[in-house]
């Protein structure tokens, strides 16, 4: 059967007693919110029937009661939480930093895209999540310091390029120094 | 009715209107509007009508009333409650559990008055 029945003699006070009463629930269990408007539907059907007389249909009202009173029976909504981040978050950021940080000479150019995903999201979490701070200031650290590290080996690199003509690989300027 | 008068009695209700209705229930299936006016008879128990549809939601989502539909001469299907066998059970706990506990608070307004 439909949850959505309408009163089978759609008097003016029935509807406005009805649209009152799926208002009041509005914040009640949806289970409970549906079989109620529902099965107080059918009790307004069965008291009233086809073409009521407005005094029957006050008395009718007024026995089923305020619809007030009838939405605090019911249980409340479960509140929706908001979304969290997952715990794991912060761990993650931290592997990224610290592989970052180990990638840097190996391959700067996997090692600075990770440095910064790290550093951004250990940003995010840091103004959101609570939780797990120390391991976000971490990797948000580690990935400076990767970042940082990166620059500073753009700039020797650009510094050597000008002498020589060939771009050295990072392995040699590092023997250089 | 005053302030206090009300919260008290919404407190004593939630402990045992829903046994109340299982009990309407005991002797047979029933359709909302009948349970509704027996119920309705009894003020202090039950003010407003209304108030029986979430509970009986309630007791449904707990297994211990069911519904049917049956034809109805007079109108269109009707749903009937009845208890499950859980809904007895539960029913016979109250039962055993009320007297004593009704004659304790009896007792206790007494002694201390």
């Amino acid at each position: 059967m439909t949850t959505t029945r309408t009163a089978m003699n759609k008097h003016p006070l029935v509807e406005a007693y009805l649209a009152d009463l799926d208002r009041a629930l509005r914040g009640s269990d949806p289970r409970e919110r549906a079989e109620t408007l529902a099965s107080i539907t059918e009790h307004l059907d069965e008291a009233l029937g086809n073409a009521p007389s407005t005094d029957a249909v006050r008395q009718v009202l007024a026995e089923l009661g305020p619809v007030d009173a009838i939405a605090a029976s019911t249980t409340p909504a479960e509140p929706h939480h908001a979304a969290q981040p997952p715990r794991w978050l912060p761990a993650l950021s931290l592997a990224m930093a610290g592989a970052s940080l180990a990638l840097l000479l190996l391959n700067p150019f996997i090692a600075l895209p990770l440095a910064l995903a790290a550093l951004v999201m250990g940003i995010v979490q840091l103004r959101s999540d609570a939780s797990s701070r120390p391991l976000t200031w971490a990797a948000v650290a580690v990935s400076t310091a990767t970042i940082l590290g990166a620059v500073i080996l753009a700039i020797l690199l650009l510094s050597v390029s000008q002498d020589d003509d060939p771009v050295p690989s990072p392995r040699e300027s590092v023997q250089q120094r | 009715m005053t302030g206090v008068s009300e919260s008290v009695l919404t407190q004593l209700r939630k402990g045992v209107l829903e046994y109340c209705v299982l009990a309407c229930l005991r002797t047979g299936p029933a359709y909302g509007l009948e349970l509704a006016s027996r119920l309705g008879r009894h003020q202090v128990l039950f003010a407003s009508e209304g108030t029986l549809y979430p509970l009986l939601s309630r007791l449904r989502k707990q297994g211990l009333v069911e519904t049917t539909w049956q034809e109805s001469t007079s109108g269109p299907p009707r749903r009937y409650y009845e208890l499950t066998a859980e809904g007895t059970a539960a029913l016979a706990a109250f039962a055993a559990t009320w007297g004593p506990f009704r004659e304790d608070v009896d007792t206790v307004l007494k002694e201390t008055r």
